[in-house]
């Protein structure tokens, strides 16, 4: 049963530089035409579908996304020939140009298809949609007759420092301007539509190796990074023109995050598999809504919300340092499930609370309703107000709140991973018995790992309660624990980049795309079977994870040691 | 005195049913060191089987010979998904770092859920399972006749591409003749098969050509032809079950609680002894549980297969060294626990007289606990531990005074104690193996 041969070395197999062919250039010049002049035309005979793309010469929002990607494309047959050359030699051009070919493609189809589901069927597709998309398959066939560059190192690429500055925060602007745009859009098929550029664009920048660069200038100007990321979200209300349906979306996806770094420390740097976590964020929670002023409070001391704050985190990390201390000496699969053993205790327990069943502290299965806006320093959230003449409700108040508190977590998360204490969870991670014999205080950093996650659940969980207005024993089941863990598998474990955007996909979608809801966990569950299978490493990965999961990978292992080698030697 | 003997019984009849389920946790880590965490779904999946088998062929009936062929639809379908899911997601982890296979299990777990759900909603789904059941059998059986190791370490998706290719492609056009003409005569059915299996074979050797100078072996054109026309015949023969048998059925939504069939001599009136109610279906447990120790005793201990697993239990290097099939050992080892599973599914569905689609979840990690608690890896340690189990949470609902005592607690009660166990004996009351995995 074994015919196959034994493997080749993959490194011999490395692309052979093929000469080009001569028409590839002009032809994908005449794609880009294709596509433009197409885009200006109209899409659709039917006008009230997809945001209106019915007008000749006046592109509606998609057809504006489809010459985007023709622009960049462009940009990059220049790149290969023409007056931008100087750029090819950084720039994987043709590799970007495949990923925008096909991605506009793709997205052409999309709009075929769904401009003939939402109308009735293809007779409403105008010349222009077929236009733009033979546009868009010519740049995919030139894509693929173009030859591949050997490229100079991206590490070396610098520009003015000015000039880096202003990249990256005109790469701010232009996700915070996607984020409000693809918000706005109503209808599922424009965000799918819109998601599938987003998805090409991006595709194309890290293809052509844009995004190296910018990651390079990044870690160059690193507070410049983080001070732009913070100013786009803490703009992004101001965006939404005081509506609060969106608004509501970004607060859920706020604490999502919070909670999930805050797991991200227990799983992404310690290791610890923790699937009872939202009893944490619950016992947070729990505190809030009975130390609230709320009618069905069951604890008559209302002491002021920042004290609450403390309190319910503190009671989540008093939890955690119960839980893990006898546990911890268990470990791997034992821990996670002792762990979810916890989390079922701690909602079968507010669950019975009830009065009849134990003492009356959590108000039992109808739990605790009509939490009051907060008050802080004598403003109330529940107050619209009005700055630079936009409105801002009561969701952006929260959010703005909730922008502080993810940034105290992910400040936190950062802090600790290059500290001596994150060193050590790592090493417990790679390999318990030998950080223990270098002598890492095993058992204290773990407890330490489970009691600041706690700590960090529990702050964002009173928070919650005040946003939610209400807890019940439901908000807090397993399954809310299983996709908190999916959210960091997602985005990859460790990072916080990845954690955030695992986290806003697992909330944003299930929002925004409202009629595949009655298949939302059966494809969350082919998710995370597939994502083990293909990429276990998530999103975004950091080098030292990939490596892990792929241990065979020799390539990869001598990039990981030169990285490393690097670092040392700029030490 | 009679109260004590009553909550004994019902302690001993919960008890029967953790047992039945934690034999296959015990199984399975015995042999692969990995908690299946997905196997409380599998003895969902049974209580649906043989639920899906009474409502297909025996709607309305309650004759008590029925119950073996529920029994058989039960195992069928519980050992068919825990052979599927450790083919399809844990094998390809076998040498992951410990979480890979742990979170695969929570997504094998939702997953299957919300499949049984969308089954009996919606069952025209069917179809499209079926269809990929039909391009995947064709696949194999193309790998059967190539005799080529489609799961070679070394193998990658172009060796696959051809057969994958022509199973696919096969299947397609069967799909789109059919959705054209959904209803054909007998003649034309036989054409578009044919037709099917042409075009398959000719987009499989045209892909098989096109990798041929990635790919690491040649597949030959019979095992092409193969399975493209494996699976269209699957495909058209799946249909027609559909069409004669699924579609007959008025499918209840399983949103709710699905009641439970009734069976003469197994439900019904319960018998008094003495001062004490027994159930006829904890009868049927109990008497499941004895006859199903009896049986895996005499697998384990007195059959070729048996004596396998416990040596690659105890070292599976030497096992594979000593000519034991261990890929094989390890699938025994799922059905194995499956059977047992399916079994504890029908008695479940017997007892509670409904079943539901989420009931895995927590009888699954109850049965965990009930390994944990006889030390797992060891399978009769699972027995006593489920035994055991059950009588504690019979007797914490009796005798534990004041609030915190009552049914409402049983369950906290429960992983009170596997939390105590693990931190204080975790290598379980029989003791099986030492702790220590990372």
């Amino acid at each position: 049963m074994t015919d196959v041969e034994t493997p080749v070395d993959d490194v011999a197999e490395a692309p052979v530089a093929k000469p080009g062919k001569p028409i590839a250039w002009p032809l994908g010049l005449v794609g880009v035409a294709l596509v433009i002049v197409g885009s200006f035309l109209s899409w659709s005979y039917d006008g009230s579908i997809l945001n209106d793309l019915s007008i000749n010469f006046y592109p509606g929002g998609l057809q504006i996304l489809a010459i985007i990607v023709a622009v960049l494309s462009l940009v990059l047959l220049l790149a290969e020939r023409g007056p931008l050359t100087k750029l090819g030699t950084w720039l994987d051009a043709t590799l970007g140009l495949r990923a925008f070919g096909v991605g506009l493609t793709l997205y052409m189809a999309l709009v075929i298809v769904a401009i003939s589901v939402e109308s009735d069927g293809l007779i409403n597709v105008n010349p222009g949609a077929y236009v733009t998309l033979v546009g868009a398959a010519l740049i995919a066939v030139s894509a693929y007759l173009l030859p591949l560059h050997q490229l100079r190192d991206m590490s070396h690429a610098r520009l003015p420092d000015w000039l880096e500055i202003f990249l990256i925060s005109a790469m701010m602007a232009v996700v915070l301007f996607l984020a409000a745009y693809a918000l706005g859009l109503g209808d599922a098929w424009s965000f799918i539509l819109c998601l599938v550029f987003v998805a090409t664009g991006a595709t194309g920048l890290f293809r052509t190796g844009a995004m190296t660069f910018m990651s390079h200038a990044g870690q160059r100007h690193r507070k410049v990074l983080t001070l732009a990321a913070f100013a786009a979200a803490f703009l992004f209300p101001f965006t939404q023109n005081g509506s609060d349906a969106n608004m509501s979306i970004a607060g859920s996806v706020l604490v999502f995050s919070a909670t999930a770094m805050g797991l991200n420390i227990v799983v992404g740097l310690a290791g610890l598999l923790d699937l009872g976590y939202i009893a944490f964020l619950g016992s947070g929670a729990y505190v809030a809504a009975t130390l609230s002023t709320s009618a069905f409070a069951t604890i008559n001391w209302k002491p002021p919300f920042l004290l609450v704050m403390l309190i319910g985190a503190g009671v989540a990390a008093l939890l955690g340092l119960i839980i893990g201390s006898p546990t911890l000496r268990v470990s791997g699969d034992y821990l996670a499930i002792v762990t979810l053993g916890f989390g079922e205790i701690f909602r079968f327990s507010m669950f019975n609370l009830d009065g009849n069943n134990g003492p009356n502290l959590t108000n039992g299965p109808n739990g605790i309703p009509g939490i009051p806006d907060l008050e802080l320093f004598g403003f109330n959230f529940g107050d619209a107000h009005t700055v630079a003449g936009i409105e801002l409700g009561r969701f952006s108040n929260y959010y703005f709140l909730l922008l502080l508190l993810l940034g105290f977590v992910i400040l936190t998360f950062a802090r600790l991973n290059n500290s001596r204490i994150g060193r050590g969870w790592v090493a417990i991670r790679e390999d318990e018995k030998a950080a223990e014999a270098m002598g890492v205080n095993v058992f204290g950093l773990k407890l330490l790992a489970f009691a600041v996650g706690a700590f960090l659940a529990g702050l964002a969980g009173t928070i919650k309660a005040h946003q939610d207005g209400a807890v019940s024993p439901d908000q807090f089941i397993f399954l809310e624990s299983a996709f908190l863990l999916a959210a960091i598998v997602l985005g990859g474990m460790g990072t916080i980049a990845g954690v955030l955007l695992g986290a806003t996909i697992l909330k944003l979608l299930p929002e925004k795309l409202r009629f595949f809801s009655e298949y939302r966990l059966f494809l969350f569950g082919i998710l995370l079977v597939l994502m083990m299978r293909f990429r276990p490493e998530g999103l975004v990965a950091s080098k030292r994870r990939q490596l892990e999961f792929h241990e065979e990978d020799e390539a990869l292992a001598v990039e990981v040691e030169e990285e490393r080698l690097a670092v040392e030697e700029a030490k | 005195m009679d109260q004590f003997l009553q909550q004994l019984v019902n302690g001993l009849t919960l008890g029967s049913l953790y047992a039945l389920i934690a034999v296959g946790y015990t199984v399975v880590y015995g042999i692969v060191q990995l908690i299946n965490f997905a196997h409380g779904e599998v003895f969902m999946i049974g209580a649906f089987g043989a639920l899906t088998t009474y409502l297909l062929f025996f709607n309305g009936k309650t004759s008590v010979w029925i119950l073996p062929v529920m029994i058989v639809g039960a195992m069928i379908a519980s050992v068919g998904t825990a052979v599927a899911m450790e083919r399809v997601a844990y094998r390809p982890l076998r040498n992951a770092p410990r979480l890979a296979p742990l979170i695969t299990a929570i997504g094998i777990s939702v997953f299957l859920q919300e499949f049984v759900r969308l089954f009996y909603d919606q069952p025209q789904w069917t179809v499209v399972v079926l269809t990929g059941l039909a391009i995947g059998v064709g696949y194999l059986i193309g790998g059967r006749v190539a005799k080529i190791d489609l799961s070679h370490p070394v193998s990658k998706w172009f060796d696959r591409a051809p057969l994958l290719g022509a199973a696919g492609s096969a299947v397609a056009v069967w799909v789109v003749v059919r959705l054209v003409n959904p209803d054909l005569n007998a003649l034309l059915i036989v054409g578009v098969v044919v037709l099917g299996a042409l075009v398959g074979t000719a987009i499989g050797w045209l892909a098989g050509a096109a990798v041929r100078r990635r790919a690491r072996s040649q597949t030959p054109v019979p095992a092409i032809a193969a399975a493209a026309a494996g699976a269209v015949v699957i495909a058209e023969v799946s249909w027609v079950l559909y069409e004669k048998l699924i579609s007959n059925v008025d499918w209840p939504s399983a949103k709710l609680r699905i009641p439970f069939p009734q069976i003469d001599v197994v439900t019904g009136t319960a018998l008094q002894v003495g001062g004490v109610t027994i159930q006829r279906s904890a009868i049927f447990t109990i008497g499941a549980l004895a006859v199903c120790s009896v049986l895996l005793w005499f697998f384990v201990n007195r059959t070729r297969m048996g004596r396998g697993m416990q040596a690659v239990s105890q070292d599976p290097d030497t096992a594979r060294l000593m000519g034991i099939n261990v890929d094989r050992i390890i699938v025994v080892a799922f059905a194995l626990g499956a059977v047992l599973a399916a079994i504890a599914g029908v008695s479940q569905g017997l007892q509670n007289t409904n079943i539901e689609f989420r009931m895995g979840f927590l009888a699954g990690l109850k049965a965990f606990t009930a390994a944990v608690l006889g030390g797992i890896g060891n399978i009769f340690g699972a027995v006593v531990g489920g035994l055991v189990l059950g009588v504690i949470e019979a007797m914490a609902t009796q005798y534990i005074p004041g609030q915190f005592g009552g049914s409402t607690w049983k369950d906290v009660w429960a992983f009170v104690i596997l939390i105590l166990v693990l931190v204080f004996r975790p290598q379980g009351l029989l003791g099986a193996r030492v702790v220590d995995r990372a």
